[in-house]
């Protein structure tokens, strides 16, 4: 009987934007569920207007962290760090990283000052000069935009219609969000650099500048524009490791085959690289070739005896071999894609950095 | 979720004690030297550079100019030249060679009042479009300049006649993932914040966030654009989503109320365009990540693409001083290194790490 009225003196106290005395109390609090007004409470008892009461201000905020790990309220200012306050492993670390850094940027400087002779060719290179003094007005915004919008709007219904085909053929597409971005893969990105002018140091920064963006583009979800930067970071200079952050693009892309060609490019750089053959295999996975993928799984198992993802890949294709012949239905085989597909996704989570980047 | 172990630490490394009131700092391209830019006491304008070394920040160049220096940039220079565009009290537009830096090697009158800020892009291979200047004034306008023309602007963006010039407090460039695609975005003392398309020489897009717009700054440059933040004299920042345009609601935003005052810089990592750091007038810094949502965009009821906001979270904060931190800038080359300047007069050489575990 209690407890109802005290119920709409705290609703209503949470929208009018008081907190009675009543509720600041351990009791209260404990049953309060309402992030919001706790965050409220805890704001009234840090003023100190109803008093000083630090026990309750703890209490009530390990409640809230309960609730809401992220409040804002939970937030405290700290004081800047300093090597002091690490460890000593952990700064002379960090110490050393930085001195080689220094080292190697002090030679990259020089060859760069040694290459500035080549100044005005690069010049001569540039895009011309912008037509003379534009002007724009700031008043009026321009019509433009919404063109656009319509026109890439037509793009993206096309798109949709293409994945709703694949939903009607695989229910458990669910888990599997549309790309994140709307003008994804877009066309306006050259795919190739031209890097004829470019000095040797420049090309290496270029070629990971680029690698940067396609990886920031993956891990948006937009895996076409992945494509397209990893292609300029190869289009510069081709790297083991942006061939196979390319093949797991196209991978997440169904493109099964430029995935392969990727996965083969590693591996005549790279004999035993063991992400290129877990990939390789994967590939193989999805086109049917279970004897291919069993292959370059045992070949990635010899190099790393213990990895977990290539057992486990191991272990579901000699469960598909037992369970299913060579010529399935394609629903089935697509159904089976997906559950991978959400393995391979749950993998690149947790290892974002470490397996898939670098 | 990163657990405990793994968060960032801001590390103080090197603190600098100035002899003037310095403005903007920034790390020249490929190296561990940095420059500073401000005024002395006595009215003139100051530069100097300095060379990180052996956990000591050493001045190795020091030139008094005739108007204080506001700003500057590298965005628009090559890697073999590395040349700055500075933004003077006086309105006026220059490029050093830091090499022979008593003379400027481009030099034009841009603005009849301050150069509160500039920004650079078709430099460093930063986009493949041509190297280009942007400039922000009190006199309410903002021009565009390449370096290979002398006297006038390629652009400019300036109130009608008759209409209330506003002061400009910000402006950054983005969009420019082609040779042709480039945008303008500058924010005024009113709350403004208007998107330039300098393709069409049109607004592309206009809002208000109700308080004086300090700071803007895209995600990236030189890709399609994807992220602004707007950080603001009260306070808060807004985090805009660029994918998707709605012909009348524009761009999906987050916002979030970090500093107790104002937020005067926002600068994203360049090795991960989803973090980035806010410093604020209370002498604090803020470590951030956007976070995207699971989609980025959904039908409105009239079956147009409307975008949707993401969240951001706080990573780690630092208090360094009690005066406001006024500019900053991340080490292109090095993840984690930031050189930061205040109104206490000090550059600091901070160190973030574990950028790449968040």
């Amino acid at each position: 009987g209690t407890y109802q009225p005290r119920f709409q003196i705290w609703s209503l106290a949470s929208t009018v934007g008081k907190v009675p005395v009543e509720h600041l109390d351990y009791d209260f609090i404990e049953k309060c569920k309402d992030v919001k007004y706790l965050e409220k409470i805890l704001r009234v008892l840090r003023s100190g207007d109803e008093g000083i009461y630090p026990h309750l201000i703890k209490f009530c905020e390990s409640h809230l962290e309960k609730l809401h790990p992220r409040s804002p309220a939970l937030r405290k200012e700290n004081l800047v760090a300093t090597a002091a306050s690490l460890s000593n492993d952990e700064w002379s670390q960090i110490a050393d990283e930085l001195k080689t850094w220094q080292e190697e940027n002090k030679k990259t400087e020089t060859l760069l000052k040694q290459q500035s002779a080549f100044d005005d060719l690069v010049n001569e290179n540039m895009p011309p000069i912008r037509g003379s003094n534009h002007s724009i007005p700031l008043s009026q915004v321009n019509v433009v935009s919404t063109d656009v919008c319509k026109h890439v709007h037509v793009c993206i219904e096309q798109k949709f219609d293409v994945e709703k085909e694949c939903e009607r053929i695989d229910v458990s597409e669910v888990e599997s969000y549309p790309p994140a971005a709307r003008i994804t893969g877009d066309p306006k990105i050259k795919t190739k650099v031209d890097t004829s002018l470019l000095t040797q140091q420049e090309k290496l920064l270029l070629a990971n500048r680029e690698k940067d963006k396609g990886n920031e583009a993956f891990r948006a979800k937009d895996y076409e524009e992945a494509v397209a930067y990893y292609s300029r970071s190869l289009s510069i200079m081709p790297t083991v490791a942006t061939y196979n952050n390319r093949a797991q693009a196209h991978i997440n892309l169904k493109h099964w085959h430029s995935a392969m060609a990727d996965c083969q490019s590693v591996l005549e750089l790279e004999q035993g690289n063991v992400k290129a053959l877990l990939r390789r295999a994967t590939v193989h996975k999805h086109m049917g070739h279970f004897h291919l993928a069993t292959e370059d799984l045992r070949k990635a198992l010899m190099e790393e005896p213990q990895n977990a993802a290539a057992t486990q890949l191991l272990s579901e294709i000699e469960k598909m071999k037992e369970c299913q012949p060579e010529k399935q239905s394609k629903g089935k085989k697509i159904l089976i894609q997906e559950v991978e597909e959400k393995d391979d996704n749950r993998n690149g989570k947790t290892k974002a950095d470490g397996e898939i980047f670098f | 979720m990163s657990s405990p172990l793994s968060k960032p630490q801001i590390i103080a490394h090197i603190q600098k004690s100035l002899n003037y009131t310095v403005f903007d700092s920034k790390w020249i391209p490929c190296s561990a030297k940095f420059v500073s830019l401000g005024n002395f006491a006595r009215g003139t304008g100051v530069m100097q550079i300095y060379e990180v070394q052996h956990g000591e920040a050493q001045l190795i160049k020091e030139v008094e100019k005739p108007k204080p220096i506001k700003c500057g940039t590298f965005g628009a220079t090559s890697l073999q030249q590395r040349h700055i565009a500075t933004g003077d009290f006086d309105g006026n537009l220059n490029i050093w060679n830091l090499e022979i830096p008593e003379v400027p090697v481009y030099s034009v009158k841009a603005h009849k009042e301050i150069v509160n800020s500039i920004d650079g892009v078709g430099g460093l291979g930063i986009g493949d479009g041509a190297p280009e200047i942007v400039t922000g004034s009190r006199d309410g306008t903002v021009k565009v300049w390449d370096p290979r023309q002398r006297d006038s602007p390629v652009a400019n963006m300036e109130p009608m006649e008759g209409e209330t010039k506003r002061d400009c407090w910000t402006v950054a460039f983005g969009h420019a993932f082609n040779d042709q695609d480039r945008c303008v975005c500058a924010g005024y003392d009113n709350g403004d914040i208007k998107l330039f398309d300098l393709r069409n020489m049109s607004v592309r897009w206009e809002t208000n966030i109700k308080n004086g717009v300090c700071c803007v700054e895209f995600d990236r440059k030189d890709i399609n654009m994807n992220k602004l933040v707007a950080t603001s004299l009260e306070g808060k920042f807004h985090v805009f989503d660029m994918r998707t345009q709605h012909p009348t609601k524009g761009f999906a935003s987050v916002s979030e109320k970090a500093h107790k005052s104002t937020i005067w810089q926002v600068r994203h990592l360049p090795q991960n365009r989803d973090i980035f750091m806010t410093a604020g007038g209370a002498g604090n810094l803020h470590l951030w990540k956007y976070e995207y949502p699971a989609q980025r965009s959904k039908k409105d009821s009239d079956n147009v693409d409307v975008g949707v906001a993401g969240t951001v979270n706080l990573l780690q904060n630092a208090t360094l001083s009690t005066q406001p931190i006024a500019s900053l800038d991340w080490s292109p080359d090095k993840q984690g290194l930031c050189v930061c300047s205040g109104f206490d007069q000090c550059v600091r050489v901070l160190i973030v790490t574990k950028l790449n575990v968040v």
